[in-house]
Order: C-alpha cells, then structure tokens, then sequence
C-alpha cells in the first residue's frame, strides 16, 4: 500500500484525557447551527435580498429606458417633416398682436379648416389655386363657415336641452315636487300626482314603511283616495314615503310606466 | 480472543440503547447517553487509524454531528448502534485522508506481532517483527482493515461483520485469507 506510515508501540491516550474532550453542549451548538433551515440562514437572506434588490433596480432601469427610447421615438416621429406642401404667400394668416382673442380664435380655425381642405384636394391643387387667387374671399369664406358653425352647434345645443326637458316634462310630481321634502298639505293638494307632459297619471301605489312592516295603497287614478289620506296622517315627520309603480295615459291611448317618486315628509 | 464488551450487548442493553435512539430523535438531547456511551470508543478507531491526535478528536466530533443530524434516517437491524458510529467513523475518516487533513497510519504494538509471529511458529526475534511489518506495508487498504480490526484490536468476526457490512462468515473468510496473504509475503521476504 502506498502513502502508508506505521507507528510501532505508539503510547496509548488515557480514557481520562478523552473523557475530557467530550463536549456534548458544543455539539449541540454546531448541531442547532447545520440543522437551522437554509430559508433562515444568513447567507440565503443575504443573497435573495441582494436578488430582489437588483431585480427592482434593473426592473426600474429597464422600464424608463423603455419609456425613454419611447418618447425618443415620438420626438423623432413628431419632429419629421410633414408632406411637401407649399403654401402660397398670400395664404399665410397675418397675425396681429393687438387683435382680441376670439380673432385670434377665429383665426385658428379657419387655418385649422385650410389644411383640412388642402389635404382634401392634393390630388385638385389647379382647383385650389383658382379659389385661392384672391385672399380676401378665403377669408369672407372661412367667416361664413365659421358662423354656419356656430349656429349648427346651437341648434344641436337646443335639441338637446329640449330633449332633457321633454324627459322631465315625463317626471310625475306632486305640487310641482320630484322627491325630496314634502308637507302633508301638498300632498293632500287636490292636483294629486301630475307630469307636465300631455301623460296622464291612471294608476299608482302608495308605499309606506312603519316599524312593524309595509302598507301598500292601489289606486286607480291620480289622486290620493281617503283610505292613504287616513294613513297619511298617522305617519311622522322625517318618514318616507314611496309612490311606486306609477303608469300614466298618453292623448293617443298609450299607456307609460313613470318614474317612481320619493318624499321626506316635513310635518 | 476476548469479546469486547462495549459492543457485545444483551437483548435488554439494545432495548435500552433503542429507547435513548428514540429520545435522540424526538429531541437532540436525548443523544447525550449515546454520545457518552460511543465517544471514547469511536475516538479510540480513528486515533488508531491517524498519525495527528487533534485531527482525531475533530473527526470523532464530526462523526457524532453527522449521527446526530442524521438520528432521524436510523433504522434498529438488532445491532448495536456503535456498528452505525462506526460506518460513519470508517466515512469520515477516509473523507478526512482524501481532504489531506490526516495521514494514514497503521498503529501496531510490538506484542501483538509477536502474537502473530509466535502462531506462525517462527522464533520472536525483532528481525522477524521488521519482516512483519514490511508484509504488513504491502497489503492493500482492505486487507489492512481486516489485520488493525482483528489481531490489533481484537474484535470479534461479528463486530467486523457489522463495522463492514459483511457476513460473519465472510469476515472470517477475509480474515483467512489476509494471513495466508502475509504469511506468503513474510516466507518471501525471510
């Protein structure tokens, strides 16, 4: 055998110096040590918190080159050159500085308009020249248009408005009220629930909710009858009421369901 | 050639030693008993196997902290729990030669050769304990084993059945076979 040394009579070590020896705590020690989980030891959390670090840095650092490279690129996209397209000098809007700002306004769309028709009629620039020949008339052109504008928007702004009032012509109410607070005097108000539409009210439920449970009054036309006055007037201040399930009659015979309304009474 | 006692144990004594294995593998300190019981005996192996009388106590440390993280892979085969010490001994020790931390280095007392040479029926002589030792150096690893475990440390065909995971019948077999092996080499070199 190779590497091999032997020792002849070497002396014995004595049972008491090897007792000596014995560390059982220290054993211990380096046993609670290698038996800790590889998740607690210093190292693993030293290691995965370096990880996380680096991965949150690089994350960020990767996210704004991108978003850097991005708006880099809208720049370069933004700054090209548009088309070729010339404008003829007597095109180009004179600016004056003291001009008011509904000019300037005026202005702005009527140039905004131009480039609109230009590019409509590239593939038609003799046409556009011969418009073009005097600037006043492209002026007088652009105000006329301005205008029909304007009025279009403010027919449309009618409409719409009249349509938002024909909606809450529709509205039922009592004494003129949708929801909110009432007395027990306008409710009693002998026009009972109406709309200021030509509907009709036909058919409506009284709701009321006192602290044993719900009451609920039919009736068939729009007035209150004696039997929900009576309720009524048991009921106190701060209470809601609900008037559900209101139907109304058209002049032409139609039938609509209502919007229900909602009260506080006030006494 | 005598039993050792340490090992040879009776049926209650390997009860006993399962119990405090059982304590050791609910709570770590359960093992103090085995560790009392095992430290000189498994510092005695390796010592006899090294040169340096430090490195073996840090192997027998090694040897109990790797028995003690490991309390719970334990499986009682109605041996004593010194033949798994030892198996774990037999590991780190040659573990620490391959690390160049420890020399090998076979221990012999000058009695125990002239045990061997006085069986062989050859005259006492210190020539004759040189040719020994120079049959000895010629063995392999294996061999060597089989020669410190049963003529130096006198332990029985059993234990070293047990030590290396052998039969003890193939034990006395190797055995056998290791002293003709010398006896060969001895003729030869005489």
């Amino acid at each position: 055998m190779k590497n091999i040394k032997i020792n002849l009579d070497r002396p014995q070590v004595d049972a008491k110096s090897i007792q000596a020896r014995k560390d059982f705590d220290g054993l211990m020690k380096n046993h609670a040590i290698m038996s800790k989980p590889f998740y607690k030891s210093t190292w693993f959390m030293g290691t995965t918190g370096l990880a996380s670090i680096g991965l949150v840095v690089g994350g960020i650092a990767i996210f704004s080159d991108n978003d850097t490279a991005n708006l880099d690129k809208q720049m370069v996209t933004n700054i090209e050159a548009p088309p070729e397209m010339t404008v003829p000098d007597n095109q180009i809007i004179q600016m004056d500085p003291k001009s008011s700002t509904e000019d300037l306004v005026k202005e702005t769309f009527a140039y905004a308009d131009f480039i609109n028709n230009s590019n409509n009629l590239d593939g038609n620039n003799s046409t556009l020249e011969n418009e073009n020949n005097s600037g006043q008339t492209i002026e007088n052109d652009q105000n006329d248009r301005i205008e029909a504008d304007l009025n279009t928007t403010e027919l449309a702004h009618n409409d719409i408005h009249q349509g938002t009032n024909e909606i809450m012509n529709l509205h039922p109410r009592i004494s003129g009220k949708v929801n909110g607070s009432i007395s027990k005097e306008e409710l009693f108000d002998n026009k009972g629930i109406t709309t200021e539409s030509d509907v009709n009210v036909i058919h409506f439920e009284l709701h009321l909710i006192d602290g044993l449970g719900g009451k609920v009054f039919e009736e068939e036309s729009n007035q209150l009858n004696e039997e929900m006055k009576a309720a009524l007037k048991k009921i106190n201040s701060g209470e809601t009421i609900y008037f559900e399930n209101i139907k109304g009659k058209n002049d032409k015979g139609d039938i609509v369901r209502l919007n229900p309304l909602r009260y506080v009474l006030m006494n | 050639m005598p039993v050792n006692p340490i090992y040879h144990h009776t049926e209650d004594k390997l009860m006993q030693e399962l119990k405090w294995v059982k304590y050791a593998k609910e709570d770590p300190k359960g093992f103090e008993p085995l560790y009392n019981k095992y430290y000189e005996q498994i510092f005695r192996y390796i010592y006899q196997r090294m040169d340096d009388k430090e490195t073996a106590y840090d192997v027998t440390s090694q040897v109990f902290l790797k028995a003690l993280n490991n309390i719970h892979k334990y499986e009682y085969r109605g041996v004593p729990f010194a033949s798994w010490l030892y198996r774990i001994a037999k590991s780190e020790l040659y573990q620490s030669f391959r690390d160049k931390r420890a020399e090998r280095t076979v221990n012999v007392e000058s009695m125990h050769l002239f045990e061997m040479i006085e069986e062989w029926e050859e005259d006492k002589t210190d020539e004759n304990r040189q040719l020994l030792l120079t049959a000895i150096s010629k063995l392999n690893e294996e061999d060597i084993q089989m020669v410190e475990m049963r003529f130096f440390e006198k332990r029985s065909f059993k234990e070293i059945g047990d030590i290396l995971e052998i039969t003890e019948n193939n034990a006395k077999v190797k055995a056998h076979r290791v002293i003709k092996k010398m006896r060969k080499l001895f003729d030869d070199y005489k």
